[in-house]
């Protein structure tokens, strides 16, 4: 049955409805706890259905949908992450009074838009995906309606994000337009010349899906938006579409051959570049811890995108490590920034004073994670790192792999001033009633997902091999 | 850069087909203006005050379950005239899609939407 195919995403379909309609019939003081409860149910069903499809590989729906082991693996990838958000977001919610049913409805609506993302074949399929997870993040990005920062997170985002979708949507109807075909497999048979129409409808394609991923020079929204939405929504969006984004690059590129293949290449190598040194710098300056972050994504995403330039299997695999370390290390630093800001602490840089010593395990998890983020052994970063680089070693990139390593030094610089904060300054601190136990399981699972990946990366490759 | 002249035809194409269209329909139809020709048009009543008024904000949530009911029905129609063919199948999976809008509207019922107040 192809139905079996597509289980993952029909149960987050029936999840998000559930938690709607089970919301409408609940008492006040419950809905909390009703809303995460089936949210955290709902994320464990869509974990088993994709371990179900572990080892597959077919498509179905008429070339519309697509299982193989490079979705299945984001899948769970993804099916993990949302249950740490279910943490991040759980003391959140409660203490700025957020609808929770509906943030939930959102959140895994944005989930259900980046599996169907995952398991596109075709560029139809891959538009509604996009499109569901934009939607649901404009939204998201506003959530907290009575704070200005956050309507304009949400209204920047929307307005930069029609724009993206605008071009996105051109630039299919030109692919279309000379292939007669939204299907993946028959537009790879176009790809290989460069002839003006697929050209242009190419990079208008690919501009519209780096800006989801807030690649430069793509990413003037970015630092805003992440600044203004909500801090679990931040660490949400520091992960969530642009690894999806990601993942469909690894299929789409994939398709390219000859000529066109080595122009694309050079793009991707221009933007790797630009992103991992501009993300740097900018990042130098920030004093907000959101912003901070947001830029350091942007040159993560940098260093992501050098998997694309090489192409090659090892540096498929380096992705895989890189992506899961960078998701480990980003939602256990804001598992922490949403501590210090529950505690009354604000999110500037100042904000983490003191914290090696009122918090000392909350302190050193956070030198784990910005060991990690900067790739210092022997952390999961340090491996992720490693393996990127030699990849492009291999492939004879020398250049690349020095501004690479040059750029890594830059990022110690901003990294390191979290940790100073921490460490060597004293702050006040009032610590409040009200437990961090979910906040602290976040920062568990990242802690130890980086100290392991660090020691053996290979168990990530293992995970859609195993025999089930 | 020959590859790139049907990109340049594209855009060209769409920037001048507004112009184009205006100019030809201009030189073509045949013009008598009168007042009336200038009111708005609001279902055929005879307009009163200024258009640029504050409205209720139920409106804009009417509206937009108006929006989730003419979706549904914009998928009924091709449905219903296909529905030999499609099935038992065809049948049950529309009205699981009408599950699905019908959830939409019993949100927007207990949420006193439809309630004026």
């Amino acid at each position: 049955m192809e139905y079996r195919l597509l289980l993952p995403e029909l149960v987050l379909a029936v999840g998000i409805l559930a938690i709607i309609l089970v919301d409408l019939w609940t008492a006040v003081e419950r809905k909390r706890w009703t809303a995460f409860g089936l949210a955290a149910l709902t994320f464990g069903a869509y974990l088993i259905a994709v371990t179900s499809l572990v080892g597959v590989k077919e498509v179905a729906f008429a070339g519309h949908l697509l299982v193989d082991d490079w979705s299945t693996f984001f899948k769970l990838f993804f099916g993990i992450t949302g249950l740490l958000m279910l943490l991040l977001s759980f003391e959140y919610v409660k203490e700025r009074a957020l609808p929770p049913a509906e943030f939930l409805a959102l959140l895994i609506g944005a989930y259900l838009g980046i599996s169907i993302l995952l398991g596109s074949e075709n560029l139809l399929t891959l538009y509604i995906g996009l499109e569901l997870i934009s939607l649901t993040s404009y939204l998201l990005a506003a959530f907290l309606r009575q704070d200005p920062l956050s309507t304009e997170a949400g209204l920047k985002y929307f307005l930069l994000g029609s724009i993206a979708s605008a071009a996105l949507l051109c630039g299919i109807s030109f692919l279309y337009g000379v292939t007669g075909s939204l299907s993946l497999i028959v537009l790879a048979q176009h790809l290989a010349v460069a002839q003006g129409m697929v050209v242009t409808g190419t990079i208008l394609l690919l501009s519209g899906l780096l800006f989801k991923l807030a690649a430069v020079p793509f990413q003037v929204w970015a630092p805003d938006a992440l600044q203004g939405a909500p801090t679990p929504i931040t660490a949400f969006f520091s992960v969530g579409a642009k690894v999806a984004v990601l993942a469909f690059f690894g299929r789409f590129l994939a398709l390219f051959a000859g000529e066109f293949a080595q122009e694309i290449n050079y793009y991707f190598l221009l933007i790797a570049i630009a992103s991992m040194t501009i993300g740097n710098l900018a990042a130098l300056r920030q004093t907000n811890l959101k912003r901070l972050m947001a830029y350091s994504s942007i040159a993560h995403v940098g260093y992501l995108l050098v998997a694309f330039v090489l192409g090659t299997p090892a540096a498929y695999a380096a992705l895989q490590v890189y992506v899961a370390v960078y998701a480990a290390a980003n939602l256990g630093i804001f598992a922490i920034i949403l501590w210090a800001e529950s505690q009354g602490r604000g999110l500037e840089i100042q904000g983490f004073q003191g914290l090696g010593r009122v918090q000392p395990l909350f302190g050193l998890a956070l030198g784990v994670f910005v060991f990690s983020l900067v790739g210092i052994p022997p952390t999961g970063g340090f491996m992720g790192k490693l393996l990127l680089f030699m990849a492009s070693v291999e492939e004879a990139h020398y250049l690349l792999a020095v501004i690479m390593v040059l750029n890594g030094v830059l990022s110690v610089a901003y990294y390191y001033r979290m940790l100073r904060s921490a460490f060597f300054e004293e702050g006040e601190w009032n610590l409040q009633e009200g437990d961090g136990h979910a906040l602290g399981a976040v920062v568990l699972v990242a802690v130890v997902v980086i100290l392991f990946t660090g020691v053996w990366p290979g168990w990530l490759q293992g995970l859609t091999s195993l025999p089930m | 850069m020959e590859a790139y002249f049907e990109v340049l035809f594209f855009m060209l194409a769409g920037l001048l087909f507004y112009p184009f269209t205006m100019v030809l329909a201009r030189l073509f139809r045949p013009s008598s203006p009168s007042p009336t020709k200038l009111e708005n048009y609001e279902c055929g009543v005879p307009p009163i005050g200024q258009a640029q008024v504050q409205f209720h904000p139920n409106y804009y949530l009417l509206a937009l379950l108006f929006v989730a009911l003419d979706v549904e029905a914009v998928f009924l129609f091709p449905w219903a005239v296909h529905l030999r063919e499609l099935g038992l199948f065809g049948l049950v999976e529309m009205f699981i899609f009408i599950g699905i809008i019908v959830v939409g509207i019993v949100y927007a019922w207990k949420k006193k939407v439809i309630q004026w107040h």
